[in-house]
């Protein structure tokens, strides 16, 4: 014991020595950024937009258009003033960071202008554009939105405050309830998405909409031989407002910008935990050791996090128990890499991952024995315009599940990766294999992270090429001669866009040119639009895989009243859209595109 | 990487290297014990939900056992071997041994007055208890600009006041919301000062410490300086609302400047400051009390983090001083500040590094060598215009060499502390490490009186002896340097053979144990109380029992019940309780039992 103390001394000498020896290798900043040589300075004021009044103290970030790069920051001071210096030519994006403030939503990649993305998203500017040529000052005004507020008290169903209870919104988007990103993505104890000892939360700095508020309990840990009805995992007790277990029964709260939802309250009906049990077996009928389970409630299985965040394992017969879930509809699902015990044989071993449904009501739940399968393979060769790939591990093509390719638009990235496998192939000789993978139908696809240095440009099996039909797997299948072939013979998109009837020579200055997949197999290739910016005359280029698109220019006041741009509406105004066809390596231009969309 | 992440992987790192240190009692044969109950609040008795409950056998140990109540409050230990133990439940809005902390010398106490439930079992019966559990309070308020418009991102702080002493009172850290509200939980008894930074915080990189909270620029009512702000009262876990400040118009100042080395008038860099109000409570940073609080606190793993958690929020506003030498602080109400500057010099070429620290000057990777800092403090006065043109020059160290020796033994590897008369509550009064064959150089040393001590406390039946220059006692008569001074000579005897003192502490009422209180033993003699091999500190247990081994020597014995760990410096306590004291005597390897009493806390 003494020498740990003395240990644990020596640690914390070093530990605290190094808050000045880390702090001392960065670079020292004071509060305004050091003059650099040349660069503008901006100068301005944050007011808020409903009172004018200053707003203090609120964080000011300055990012670069073109790749959404933080060039400058500062805080503003007591009369809502700030100074950025030494910034360099280019067009930004002036971003306001304080709470109950509206910030923009939709910046979800590098590879899109900000502004463009944005605009497109958000439909309105919550920021602040700024241009400078890298020597003269400019002054800024800046307007604060404030958002809107729900706020309310959670009550037992005793009437007793419930403390720590962990607060998520969902937010009606295109006639789908999506999460409100930052109220699922956090860590969870972030103290202002939880109830405080009285059991009141409050959420502000919200988009206008309609939202559903899901409440849910803190997690405590239970350890030792706890009564039967203890139950540690409160993530699996969910309430939506009012008072409603499932999406249907609960009741919208409408928010307001600048105003307050309050009296959101939510009582917790009783909810008895029950228990889910059942045995994985392998494909012989071996126990399944320490296979690892999820389980998401099926309402939310596209979006939300594990609810027993990875902690439920089959012991050595096989046989699992998940306590502490409440009624509901549950899908449980089966990682892929368990360990199969045949009385004194173990092995270890893929298998495909197997998701099963479970219905949860009145009583503990016994589920039938989960047979889990080797799945099928496939294997072959990964190139690169027709060669080994040098970085091959930047080269990652996904397997998505027919059905769940949904393309360009819509779907979160995190939809896409939770039903996809990737294929990795080898450094040596570009060889790949997929196993385990479960019988049905698939798309081979883009990975999800856009890429300007390749595409993918056909997976050829038996002269079919799999990027245009699917690939049927059965269970146990072997497939071994499977071709993905990437290119890097992208195609140019340039044009402009024609004035407007009846403007004569009047050019249309700023818009946004958004290029779109045409079709469901280029939705699998461009996993999203590009979007750009029009030059000062109009004209745009673009630099994308051969294939089949929409070009079509908007202004921000065409934005504002445009309906969602997903899949859907591709297809639906095909024919009102300028379309383009374009062949690898080819350089088409002088494409005219209308503004707008008639 | 932000210095965040950097200190939080070296916490990581120094977490994995930690021997697992069992918390949990070695398991003895008997050990079939039930322990049942529910948990209710004291006032009206509803159970607490799902409250976490923890089984302690000291609470200077990490809990035995960890469980979670049903939503009726019930809960259950089962297989707990003999013995006595605390029954602690733990949920938001209570009262609990880790629910607030008091941060003074003598260590991170946590600081709640209230009886922690009892049971004591044989190894194979059942108990049933209810444990009561007491709401902590609350206080709540908002903070805004004169305009009605909110104070965003308001960094609140809170001092506690207890017989006279004001001290910074630590719970979970809180901040204004969207409209400028904030509310602090967790609150046992007592008077309360709170105030409000609102200050703009260094961006990005410039921040040393992520959870730095900057000079409060108020206090409640809507003070600038601590000693008129007005206390909050709270009793038996109120709720105080209406706690609002409004931050007057008068603009925030800065405090600017440069720093050189006295001697060649070079600009430093690397080097730091730090800002922070004179005549302010302020958390002792220096690692002595973190190690005092730690020497007897065998939790290891969790304490770290906690201790270092909340150092990290304790520490002053700190810059590191530009390659220019400029440094600035912003956004300071009027008063009087202390601007402590430190910094290592310049290598010399022919200087063998100790460490092999890159001694590239390229900029990037330059380092505060923490063998040799020296610092300087000035004392300014802020009224109603900014403070540029601070000039502070750093002195040549001086140094002391000596060696280690340890009686009859090989050396062994001691940290040697340097304080000055007062008390060095920086960060960097980092212990010095003697080499191998026990000689050592302490660098970078003040100018005046210095105080050395060493602590030895992590080599077993090892204590510091005394300290020696040719005749001179260290210990009882500091050395006094001048600037630049090199003094050699200096021996630090260690000897071996500690002496052991167990005792019980008992109620003065109705004679029950006084469980989870304080145990302090000085050196009686008081030239020596100033220093920290001088003293040593113990908690009792379930049963009011401790166990405290020390240097063989005559002692002051002084204790106080749970939860009211004293405010003063320790010197001021001891001056204060001394001629009421019990005292001691210990020979080396004797083993003695003592029995204290101590008076219940008054309400």
């Amino acid at each position: 014991m003494s020498l740990t103390a003395q240990t644990i001394r020596t640690i914390l000498a070093a530990l605290a020595v190094s808050v000045v020896i880390v702090a001392s290798t960065s670079e020292a900043a004071t509060q305004e950024e050091p003059k650099k040589a040349g660069g503008s300075t901006v100068r301005g004021v944050v007011t808020y937009s409903d009172t004018g009044r200053p707003l203090r103290n609120a964080r000011v970030g300055l990012l670069r258009d073109a790749d959404g790069d933080t060039v400058s920051e500062s805080y503003t001071d007591h009369h809502g003033e700030f100074v950025l210096q030494g910034v360099p030519a280019g067009r930004y994006a002036l971003l306001v960071d304080a709470q109950g403030i509206l910030k923009p939503q939709g910046l979800t990649t590098r590879r899109n202008p900000v502004i463009a993305q944005v605009r497109l998203y958000d439909k309105r500017d919550l920021f602040t554009e700024v241009v400078v040529n890298g020597t003269d000052g400019v002054d800024v005004k800046v307007h604060a939105v404030r958002g809107g507020v729900i706020t309310g008290r959670v009550v037992t169903d005793d009437d007793q405050p419930l403390p720590k209870a962990d607060i998520k919104l969902l937010r009606l988007e295109n006639g789908e309830w999506e999460p409100v990103e930052h109220t699922w993505n956090t860590y969870r104890n972030r103290k202002e998405l939880m109830t405080d000892p009285n059991g009141v939360y409050r959420i502000a700095g919200l988009p206008a909409g309609d939202y559903l508020v899901r409440v849910s309990e803190q997690d405590v840990p239970l350890g030792g031989n706890p009564p039967d009805d203890a139950y540690g995992k409160g993530s699996m007790m969910l309430t939506y407002y009012p008072s409603a277990t499932s999406i249907p029964e609960a009741q919208v709260v409408t928010v307001v910008e600048g105003g307050e939802s309050t009296g959101i309250d939510i009582r917790l009906p009783p909810l008895t935990p029950y228990s889910i049990s059942g045995r994985v077996l392998g494909p012989g009928d071996e126990a399944g050791v320490r296979a690892r389970l999820k389980i998401h409630r099926k309402d939310e299985f596209d979006y939300a996090y594990d609810l027993y965040d990875g902690d439920i394992y089959t012991d050595s017969d096989g046989s699992f128990r998940i306590p502490g879930v409440p009624a509901g509809e549950y899908v449980i699902s089966i990682a892929d890499y368990i360990e199969l015990r045949d009385g004194e044989n173990t092995s270890s071993r893929m298998v495909a991952p197997k998701r099963i449904s479970v219905r949860v009501a009145g009583g503990d739940a016994v589920v039938p024995d989960i047979k889990l399968t080797p799945g099928a393979t496939i294997s072959g060769k990964l190139t690169l315009d027709g060669k080994i790939p040098k970085n091959i591990y930047d080269l990652v093509p996904l397997l998505v599940p027919a059905g769940d390719d949904t393309g360009a638009s819509g779907a979160s990235i995190r939809h896409k990766l939770a039903k996809t496998f990737r294929i990795n192939g080898h450094p040596k000789d570009g060889s790949f294999q997929a196993g385990a993978l479960p019988a049905g139908k698939y798309w081979f696809a883009m990975s999800v992270v856009p890429n300007e240095d390749f595409y993918l440009k056909s997976v050829i099996r038996k002269g079919v090429d799999l990027t245009q039909s699917p690939l049927r797997l059965k269970d146990g299948a072997v497939i071994d001669d499977v071709v993905i072939s990437f290119a890097t013979d992208f195609a140019s998109i340039e044009g402009e866009i024609a004035p407007a009837a009846g403007q004569g020579k009047h050019r249309v200055v700023e818009a946004t040119v958004v290029l779109a997949p045409a079709t469901d197999a280029m939705r699998r290739i461009l996993t999203e639009p590009r979007i750009e910016h029009s030059d000062a005359q109009g004209r745009f280029a673009f630099t994308v895989p051969p294939g089949e698109y929409f070009v079509m220019a908007l202004t921000p006041a065409q934005i504002k009243t445009l309906p969602p741009l997903n899949d859907d509406y591709f297809k639906t105004e095909s024919k009102k859209l300028t379309r383009v066809k374009i062949r690898g390596g080819e350089k088409l231009k002088g494409v005219k595109i209308p503004i707008g969309v008639n | 990487m932000t210095s965040t992440t950097k200190i939080r992987m070296l916490l990581f790192i120094a977490l994995m290297c930690l021997p697992s240190i069992a918390a949990a009692q070695k398991e003895t044969p008997a050990a079939q014990s039930i322990i049942t109950g529910r948990v209710v609040f004291a006032d009206t008795g509803r159970p607490v939900r799902r409250a976490t409950l923890k089984l302690y056998t000291s609470m200077r140990l990490g809990p035995t056992r960890t469980t979670a109540a049903n939503i009726r409050g019930e809960f259950r230990f089962s297989e707990v071997s003999a013995g006595s133990y605390f029954v602690v439940a733990e949920a938001a809005g209570l009262l609990f041994p880790r629910s607030a902390y008091a941060v003074n010398e003598f260590g991170i106490g946590s600081d709640t007055e209230m009886e922690h439930t009892q049971v004591t079992v044989d190894g194979s019966n059942s108990i049933r208890c209810e444990v009561r559990a007491f709401r902590a309070g609350t206080i709540k308020g908002t903070i805004t600009y004169v305009d009605k418009e909110p104070v965003l991102a308001g960094r609140i702080v809170l001092f506690r006041r207890k017989g006279g002493v004001v001290v910074p009172f630590l719970t979970e850290a809180a901040s204004t919301n969207d409209r400028g509200m904030y509310r602090i939980d967790g609150l046992p008894d007592g008077e309360y000062f709170v105030g409000v930074a609102a200050g703009r915080l260094p961006l990005g990189k410039a921040r040393v410490s992520q959870e730095e909270v900057g000079i409060p620029t108020a206090y409640y009512p809507g003070v600038t300086d601590i000693s008129e702000a007005k206390p909050i009262e709270i009793q038996s876990g109120s709720e105080i609302t209406g706690i609002n400040i409004t931050l007057n118009e008068n603009p925030l100042r800065e405090i600017s400047g440069v720093l050189k080395w006295r001697n060649t008038g070079k600009v430093a860099h690397p080097a730091a400051v730090i800002i922070s109000r004179k005549n302010e409570p302020r958390v002792d940073l220096s690692l002595g009390t973190l190690y005092e609080s730690m020497a007897n606190d065998q939790d290891g793993g969790g304490s770290i983090l906690r201790d270092f958690s909340l150092v990290s929020r304790s520490v002053p506003p700190f810059l590191m001083v530009e390659k220019n030498g400029e440094w600035k602080f912003i956004d300071l109400p009027p008063g009087k500040y202390v601007v402590t500057a430190f910094g290592a010099p310049p290598k010399d070429e022919k200087a063998n590094t100790r460490d092999g620290a890159a001694a590239d000057d390229s900029g990037s990777h330059q380092r505060i060598d923490p063998d040799r800092v020296v610092f300087q403090q000035v004392e300014l006065t802020l009224e109603d215009e900014d403070l540029t043109d601070v000039t502070i020059e750093l002195p040549v160290g001086s140094r002391i060499l000596g060696t280690v020796n340890v009686e009859g033994s090989e050396p062994i590897k001691a940290s040697i502390l340097v304080d000055q008369r007062g008390g060095n509550e920086l960060l960097l009064s980092v212990p010095h490490h003697n080499s191998p064959d026990g000689s050592f150089m302490l660098d970078g040393l003040p100018t005046g009186e210095v105080i050395l001590d060493a602590d030895v406390s992590g080599f077993p039946d090892s204590y510091l002896k005394s300290i020696t220059l040719g005749g001179q006692d260290l210990l009882r008569e500091p050395i006094v340097l001048t600037e630049g001074a090199e003094v050699a000579g200096v021996r630090i005897n260690i000897a071996k053979g500690l002496a052991l003192l167990t005792g019980r502490v008992q109620f003065k009422e109705d004679a029950a144990p006084a469980a989870g209180g304080g145990v302090l033993l000085v050196k009686a003699d008081s030239k020596l109380w100033h220093l920290r091999s001088s003293r040593r500190f113990a908690m009792t247990n379930a049963a009011g029992e401790f166990r405290v081994t020390c240097a063989p020597g005559e002692y002051l014995v002084f204790t106080w019940p749970a939860g009211n760990q004293p405010f003063q410096s320790i010197v001021e306590f001891v001056r204060l309780q001394a001629s009421t004291a019990r005292t001691v005597t210990l020979q080396s390897k004797e083993e003695k039992r003592i029995e204290l009493t101590v008076a219940k806390p008054k309400k």
